[in-house]
């Protein structure tokens, strides 16, 4: 290719590149491993919803400093976090939507600041175990990363982009293997 | 789309390869040459193979990777089922509770989109030599429960700019980070379940439901 072909290219890269969609959920062997255990019984997923502290709308889209991230299926980032859960509890067997018990969650904070220098990004949700209406568990978890953001855009934004992403593994691990939740479902 | 995929899978040598200003055929892509294909030598024969559910995962600097591990899932499960080592290769739980769970990890090296924009700022001039490092981690349980079996295999993506000499004796060339890639993934997940696969304990674990009881208990 010729220097106005990589141009070109670079051209067409770039204005494609003003938004994304983040890739589905896949497979947490941590968090498949804890959901697989013997105690966890069959879990519903219920109502993953914007918390009341965040702004209308705020989980329908981040921003990665001039690139706007999506939600798969054109959702938003509070369903990604229930469909995150859901895929582990489908991989270890244990996704049943006529269960006993029902996860549900509010998520209350959602940031990724990719900053040249020291980025950082947040997620906290609020989750809640319910039986028949009654709640047995109401937990708010939260886990943060740092990381090194180039000042080259396209280089920070794909590294932006991953560990806001990951975020939400590292939440649903955190759940799966939290104390309280094991005990308030446990069989 | 392309590019995107590979972003994801690639962190070094793809952050480089973004920022230069040089023409492409000045990138040279090699992959090491230390761990080769599985040969049919090597290749564990196993007797009785059982059923297995296969976890993977890509992570970058062992943070999960979504997009990677969509990209390549499907390669992954065909390597698996083509290892041999088992009868059933599933996303799911099987009979016996057997799991094999798979993370291939790529380890970016720091300073490589520095390196890059020294190098487009020189139009290829400036030497760099970036390498793209990828840890594999197989690890199986017979059942839940069971004591693992875990393989690490380690292998290794460079790229190299303003510069015609190759930048190790143990590597060879590639055409292109995609065919790189591709070949990395097959070569360290065939070795990585290979390894398992002749594990002695591997072919002596039986699932629990299935193990003879101990006389006296």
């Amino acid at each position: 290719m010729n220097h106005r072909g990589l141009l070109l290219t670079g051209l067409a890269v770039a204005l494609a590149g003003c938004s994304a969609t983040a890739a589905p959920p896949s497979a947490s062997p941590r968090a498949v491993r804890a959901a697989s255990a013997p105690q966890i019984p069959p879990l519903a997923i219920g109502v993953f919803r914007l918390g009341r502290g965040l702004p209308a709308g705020s989980d329908r889209a981040v921003g990665l400093r001039a690139f706007t991230l999506l939600p798969p299926n054109k959702t938003s980032f509070a369903a990604y976090l229930g469909e995150t859960l859901a895929e582990q509890l489908r991989l270890a067997g244990k996704l049943d939507p006529n269960a006993r018990l029902t996860i549900s969650a509010d998520l209350i904070e959602n940031s990724a600041n990719p900053k040249i220098g020291q980025a950082t990004g947040a997620l906290a949700a609020t989750f809640r175990v319910t039986e028949n209406g009654a709640v047995k568990m109401e937990k708010t978890l939260r886990v943060e990363a740092n990381w090194n953001s180039s000042f080259i855009g396209a280089v920070a934004i794909d590294a932006a982009e991953r560990e806001y992403v990951a975020l939400y593994s590292q939440l649903v691990e955190k759940l799966l293997e939290d104390p309280d939740f094991r005990r308030a479902v446990a069989r | 789309m392309l590019l995107a995929l590979l972003r994801a899978l690639i962190g070094a040598t793809l952050a480089i390869a973004m920022t230069i200003a040089a023409p492409a055929q000045a990138a040279k892509y090699y992959i090491e040459s230390k761990l080769g294909e599985v040969t049919a030598e090597q290749r564990a024969k196993v007797e009785k193979p059982r059923p297995v559910q296969l976890i993977f995962q890509f992570t970058t600097d062992q943070k999960a990777n979504p997009k990677a591990t969509k990209y390549i899932k499907e390669q992954v499960f065909k390597l698996v089922r083509e290892s041999g080592a088992f009868s059933e290769v599933l996303e799911t739980p099987v009979e016996g509770g057997a799991m094999l769970a798979i993370t291939m990890d790529n380890i970016v090296q720091k300073d490589a989109a520095g390196k890059g924009f020294v190098t487009g700022l020189t139009f290829g001039l400036a030497k760099t030599v970036v390498r793209d490092g990828y840890l594999i981690v197989a690890e199986y349980n017979a059942a839940a429960g069971a004591t693992p079996i875990r393989r690490e295999v380690t292998h290794g993506l460079w790229l190299t700019m303003g510069t015609k000499e190759v930048p190790g004796p143990e590597l060879i060339q590639v055409k292109n980070a995609t065919i790189g890639i591709e070949t990395i993934v097959r070569q360290g997940i065939g070795h990585a379940v290979n390894h398992l696969a002749l594990d002695p304990a591997f072919a002596g674990t039986e699932p629990a439901a299935a193990a003879p009881a101990q006389p006296g208990a």
